[in-house]
């Protein structure tokens, strides 16, 4: 045999080989996916499925806001989002006869420190406004007499709540 | 007696009234609750504006409850996955349509209760009532497998609320 047919027939076997490790690595996904999707108490609908892993992990550490300048990311000034507190506040707000709640402070936190105390979601901002109020008297996310809005300093939306009971 | 440790259920989205808050989704009850006194929650709201978005909160012991709005929404008519899942370390993970949208923290384990539906007005646990109830698909996870929740009853307990607690005692007593 040649030295250059015997390289094709090398080669052959290596491909039919790989082939052969895909064709069982897929198999292997399909059959996991189909046994992933098989529902038993509902027919027809995907089943639960158990997720393993934290991945969206706590920061272990709360780092701290720098002192001096408001950090380059911050464009959402402390004014405005204590505007846009107001504004969702409005929003929910049943009357004009019910007093709204009253700002009692507008502060800068870190994600990392804000997710400590909230929770983790993903689209965070490195830094947050944290517009807390008291008073609060209608249904905002349940009737909570205070609490915070946790204000992206990047885009201006609403990115976390806090409502709490009287100390 | 081992506790769930996640639940599960498809909602589907009918149109909200504007002008009211609703709150669709799934709750389980954490921190060994069995009437919802501590919970965790996935769902969607109106809460920011006339059409639905997805968002996630927690009641946890001496915390209050914190709420995390997440980007986007069902579309009317469309149904979806919501599922919690105890993650260790007292912490919780929160998935829509199976991506994981959240963690809750400081959150003990062990659940006794749970309920799919939505809450009419609010989240804080002693207001307004759960109605619409729609967990006929709902499950729960235990010791690594998932379980129809079958069975149960809606408890009412002075102001708060009424929450479905479970068939898993059921199950269990039957054993």
């Amino acid at each position: 045999m040649s030295r250059r047919k015997m390289v094709f027939i090398g080669a052959g076997v290596v491909l039919i080989g790989a082939s052969i490790v895909m064709t069982h690595a897929s198999s292997h996904v399909m059959a996991e996916s189909a046994s992933t999707l098989a529902n038993p108490h509902h027919p027809g609908m995907p089943a639960p499925k158990t997720f393993h892993t934290n991945h969206l992990p706590i920061p272990p550490v709360a780092k701290s806001v720098p002192r001096g300048p408001l950090p380059s990311s911050v464009t959402i000034t402390a004014g405005k989002a204590r505007a846009i507190a107001i504004q969702y506040i409005e929003y929910h707000r049943p009357s004009q006869r019910i007093v709204p709640p009253t700002i009692t402070g507008v502060t800068l936190v870190t994600r990392s420190a804000a997710e400590q105390k909230a929770g983790s979601q993903p689209g965070l901002p490195a830094y947050l406004w944290k517009v807390s109020f008291h008073n609060a008297q209608f249904d905002m996310f349940g009737i909570w007499p205070r609490g915070s809005l946790y204000i992206n300093t990047e885009t201006g939306s609403v990115a976390m709540g806090h409502g709490a009971p009287n100390p | 007696m081992p506790y769930n440790a996640g639940a599960h259920d498809y909602a589907n989205t009918p149109s909200m009234s504007s002008g009211e808050t609703n709150y669709f989704g799934v709750w389980e009850g954490t921190n060994n609750s069995t009437t919802l006194a501590n919970w965790i929650w996935v769902g969607y709201t109106n809460t920011f504006n006339n059409a639905p978005q997805y968002m996630w909160a927690d009641l946890r012991p001496n915390s209050g409850v914190y709420f995390h709005p997440v980007s986007g929404g069902p579309a009317i008519g469309t149904s979806h996955a919501y599922e919690t899942q105890y993650l260790g370390n007292n912490e919780w993970g929160v998935d829509i349509d199976f991506s994981e949208v959240g963690t809750s923290t400081s959150n003990p384990p062990g659940s006794y209760s749970a309920f799919a539906g939505s809450n009419d007005p609010g989240l804080d646990g002693t207001h307004g009532t759960f109605t619409n109830q729609t967990n006929q698909s709902l499950e729960y996870l235990s010791n690594g497998s998932w379980y129809d929740w079958y069975g149960g009853s809606l408890v009412q307990e002075g102001l708060l609320t009424a929450q479905y607690t479970n068939g898993y005692y059921n199950e269990e007593e039957s054993e």
